[in-house]
């Protein structure tokens, strides 16, 4: 009775050096507007990969401003696409927004993060994590030293976000983080992180732009930003029972292709990354146990002949009554 | 030389500069202060810092009825005594005719529980130890069903203290009690449900073809057969609500190999982890917020029976299902395959016996109750009859989560205080002040109660405790985003005053010179 296995050609093995339960992800876009084209399809792309690779809508939490698929600019309506081949619409039919418009906020941001929220918050708005969860965190939008900008009416500071991160490691919101950052000056947002077990991964350096990748002339703005272009291109090649591991993800966006250089905080990390496979942020594979023996009980149901005897009589009074619709629209009769 | 004149001719412009600074620190200061204090509730800090520094214990009594030689009684108290996390009291006494009676009548363990246990009350949360004759032909440790162990004479000692240490709590409970971090690499405290004080049950039965099988199950009477006593015994200790669905047109992706020797359809175990991700979007576990274990009963679609899951090691699991930790369980229940000319939808009737066996198992050990499975050479006996939990077990469950839940209160109120320090100008609400003060206050009683050994006040105590502790921690209005921290204080105020008191200061100076000049004036005059 155990959850591992030797390696096999399909399926998963080696889970014996996970420490997680269960995986969430939290993917944020911090803009709006069209010529933010990109940021949107960033995150949308990140969702898609997310999800593809298992982890259920119920445990990831998208904000975005949700402006773009049905933006009167918008030449191909209800689409967004992350390439000019526009291949993959990443909108498609099921996204799930959680946050969209304008409550993507600083304050939401961070209520959804410690878990402040009010008591008539929806469950699809609460990001319900235990001590055994490994949260994978996105944020892509504008930046600048120390701080990112929210929908053009306000900022995050590195401070706060690292006042965020403390909140939820005390009372135990998550096992391990990896918090992915592509912005403009994006290292900045990490500086300040102080609690264990966040790995830290910015498309950019201090004093550096991260740029975008490639214009759409059929839409008009930029498409994609370099980080995730490439990003995505590696999970692309990921599948569920990938043995792919973070520390070939930190090596997916070199300096001749971003152009702006990568950073990546390891020190509040203390696995090592060439051991921790990307399924273990990007997926959701459990692990299981095999139930060798299962209790003895006694044969209970001394009851059910009385139970039995009364739903019949309960089904066959039901069975007369005829069901009908209700009536849509209120009709008056004269 | 023609200011001293000026401010000689006009001593008024003094006095208005005196009065300036009159008003400013009479009236202004004051002013400030009342209207930029935010309101602090009281909050007990220091009760919170004693009680965080108090080592925790429980307090087990343990009888022994019968006589046991010196020697092994001392060598059990020594043993017993070395648990961190629980003090045992031991006491010893005869017993009484009755009992004698009893112990040498009895000719089957079950027997002599059920007369032992009416004779001799235990109260919850304490144990006792019998000693039986040395002729009665029984295993030597027999672990009966109302909290009392019987043991022969010639018992070995490491086996009967290892069974009084695993009845009295889980030993993983017990080393959690003691570190602030779950213990990780660890499976079965990975495995453990974390401790809240309800839990939603959600049976489901996945029929991928409805249209070729109609299943006939009475899931309510399953339940209240099975699982309903269960549910009310755990009522004080764990809130379970128990829901059931039927899932129809959803399959578990999986592709199980055809095993010749077998003759089923084998389902290698490493295709079992990613098998219900693609179903838990459907399992509706979005409708509320307490954590929910799920329990799936999947009948395997036509072409893929009998499916059968395989170990590691390729023998198929008798079983036929698999725990996954923290999130519930899954069981494949195989139907017989249809007959060449039968009329579709076929009618197929399940074993309610089995899938609850497997529903409880698995229950069993996400809770988790203490088990003594793995302890050899003792017999433990179950109840007759019904599927409830013996006393013992449902006391180490009790305790377990006493435990844990004084651990997490601990750290809440703790985290709680530092988080109010640092914003010193937070507001702290009448609201969240009394959730705090009855948190403590029920905290107090709750390590009262566990010393004591009062293991049912215990549980209410901290289940109230913990409520009201996360109640507080949790409030929309703790968020110490909306204020700002001390350092951007001086930022906001000293643009607002500087550029009014440097004026003030400056004809202050002036003011001083005035007086002096007068004061010496007067002297000279």
């Amino acid at each position: 009775m155990s959850g591992t296995s030797l390696s096999c050609d399909q399926g998963v093995s080696e889970t014996s050096e996970k420490t997680h339960t269960n995986n969430w992800a939290v993917l944020v876009d911090t803009s709006r507007f069209w010529f933010n084209y990109r940021h949107v399809a960033n995150v949308l792309s990140m969702y898609r990969s997310v999800k593809r690779l298992g982890i259920p809508d119920s445990q990831i939490i998208l904000m975005v401003a949700d402006d773009m698929a049905c933006n009167p600019r918008n030449p191909r309506p209800a689409t967004v696409f992350n390439n000019a081949h526009q291949h993959i619409n990443v909108y498609g039919e099921d996204v799930e927004v959680d946050y969209r418009g304008y409550e993507v906020t600083v304050e939401n941001f961070v209520r959804l993060l410690t878990g402040r929220l009010a008591p008539s918050t929806p469950r699809s708005k609460r990001l319900l994590t235990d001590d055994g969860s490994n949260i994978l965190i996105y944020m892509t939008g504008h930046g600048g030293d120390g701080f990112l900008k929210f929908q053009d009416s306000e900022e995050i500071t590195n401070v706060e976000l690292a006042d965020a991160f403390e909140q939820m490691w005390q009372k135990k919101r998550y096992n391990e983080i990896l918090f992915i950052i592509d912005t403009c000056q994006a290292a900045s947002m990490y500086e300040h992180f102080y609690s264990p077990n966040i790995l830290a991964i910015a498309s950019s350096l201090v004093g550096e732009d991260s740029l975008s990748h490639h214009v759409d002339p059929a839409i008009g703005v930029y498409i994609i930003d370099r980080f995730t272009y490439y990003a995505l291109e590696f999970l692309e090649r990921v599948t569920p029972d990938s043995k792919k591991t973070l520390a070939q993800f930190l090596q997916v966006c070199p300096k001749r292709v971003c152009i702006s250089t990568v950073g990546v905080r390891l020190d509040l990390y203390k696995r090592d990354p060439s051991r921790v496979l990307v399924t273990e942020f990007f997926g959701s594979v459990r692990n299981v146990e095999l139930t060798t023996r299962v209790l003895d009980l006694p044969k209970c149901g001394g009851s059910r002949q009385v139970a039995v005897n009364k739903s019949v009589n309960t089904r066959s009074s039901k069975a007369t009554k005829p069901l009908h619709y209700a009536s849509q629209l209120p009709l008056h009769h004269s | 030389m023609s200011k001293e004149e000026d401010n000689a001719k006009n001593p008024e412009g003094a006095w208005a500069a005196a009065g300036f600074a009159v008003v400013l620190l009479v009236v202004g200061v004051p002013v400030w202060w009342f209207t930029t204090t935010v309101y602090r509730a009281q909050l007990p800090y220091s009760t919170i810092e004693t009680l965080s520094s108090q080592l925790r214990h429980h307090t087990v009594g343990v009888t022994i009825i019968g006589s046991l030689p010196p020697s092994f009684q001392e060598d059990l108290v020594k043993s017993l005594g070395s648990m961190q996390s629980v003090k045992f009291l031991m006491s010893q006494r005869q017993p009484t005719k009755e009992e004698r009676q009893a112990l040498h009548s009895g000719k089957t363990p079950d027997e002599l529980d059920r007369h032992m246990s009416q004779l001799v009350r235990v109260a919850a949360g304490m144990l006792a130890v019998v000693v039986l004759p040395e002729a009665m032909e029984i295993k030597e440790v027999v672990v009966g069903t109302d909290r009392l162990i019987y043991i022969k004479p010639t018992a070995d000692l490491q086996v009967v203290s290892s069974v009084v240490r695993n009845m009295v709590m889980d030993p993983l409970a017990s080393r959690y009690a003691f570190t602030n971090r779950p213990l990780h690499h660890k499976k079965e405290a990975m495995r453990q449900v974390p401790t809240e004080p309800g839990y939603d049950v959600t049976l489901t039965l996945m029929v991928p073809e409805p249209h070729r099988t109609k299943i006939e199950w009475d899931a309510r009477a399953a339940v209240t057969d099975y699982l309903s006593p269960v549910v009310k015994q755990l009522e004080n200790v764990s809130k379970l609500t128990v829901r059931s669905q039927v899932l129809y047109m959803t399959g578990l992706s999986v592709s199980p190999q055809w095993s010749e020797a077998h003759k089923h359809y084998a389902l290698p175990e490493n295709q079992l982890p990613l098998t219900i991700n693609a179903i838990e979007a459907k399992l509706g576990s979005f409708v509320w917020t307490r954590p929910s274990l799920h329990f799936v009963v999947y009948i395997p679609r036509e072409k893929q029976l009998p499916l059968h899951i395989h170990a590691a090691d390729g023998s198929p699991l008798p079983s036929n299902s698999f725990l996954v930790p923290r999130w519930g369980g899954v069981m494949i229940h195989n139907v017989p395959t249809a007959a060449p000319n039968v009329s579709l939808p076929r009618p197929v009737t399940l074993d309610s016996h089995w899938i609850m066996s497997t529903v409880l198992t698995h229950l069993h050990r996400l809770l988790p109750i203490p088990s003594l499975r793995e302890i050899e050479g003792v017999e433990t006996l179950a109840m007759k009859d019904s599927s409830m939990l013996t006393a013992w077990q449902l006391d180490g469950l009790a305790r377990a989560r006493v435990s844990a839940y004084l651990s997490n209160i601990r750290i809440t109120l703790q985290s709680l205080c530092e988080l109010v320090g640092e914003i010193s100008n937070m507001v702290i609400s009448d609201e969240v002040g009394g959730w705090v003060w009855g948190a403590v206050e029920e905290w107090e009683e709750c390590g009262r109660a566990t010393r004591e050994g009062r293991l049912q006040d215990a549980t209410l105590y901290c289940t109230r405790s913990f409520t009201q502790a996360d109640a507080a921690f949790f409030h929309p209005s703790m968020l110490a985003l909306l204020y700002f921290p001390d350092n951007q204080k001086y930022a906001i105020y000293v643009p607002l005053f500087l550029p009014v008191s440097i004026p003030v200061l400056l004809s202050l100076k002036m003011v001083f010179g005035l007086c002096r000049k007068s004061s010496t004036k007067e002297k000279s005059e």
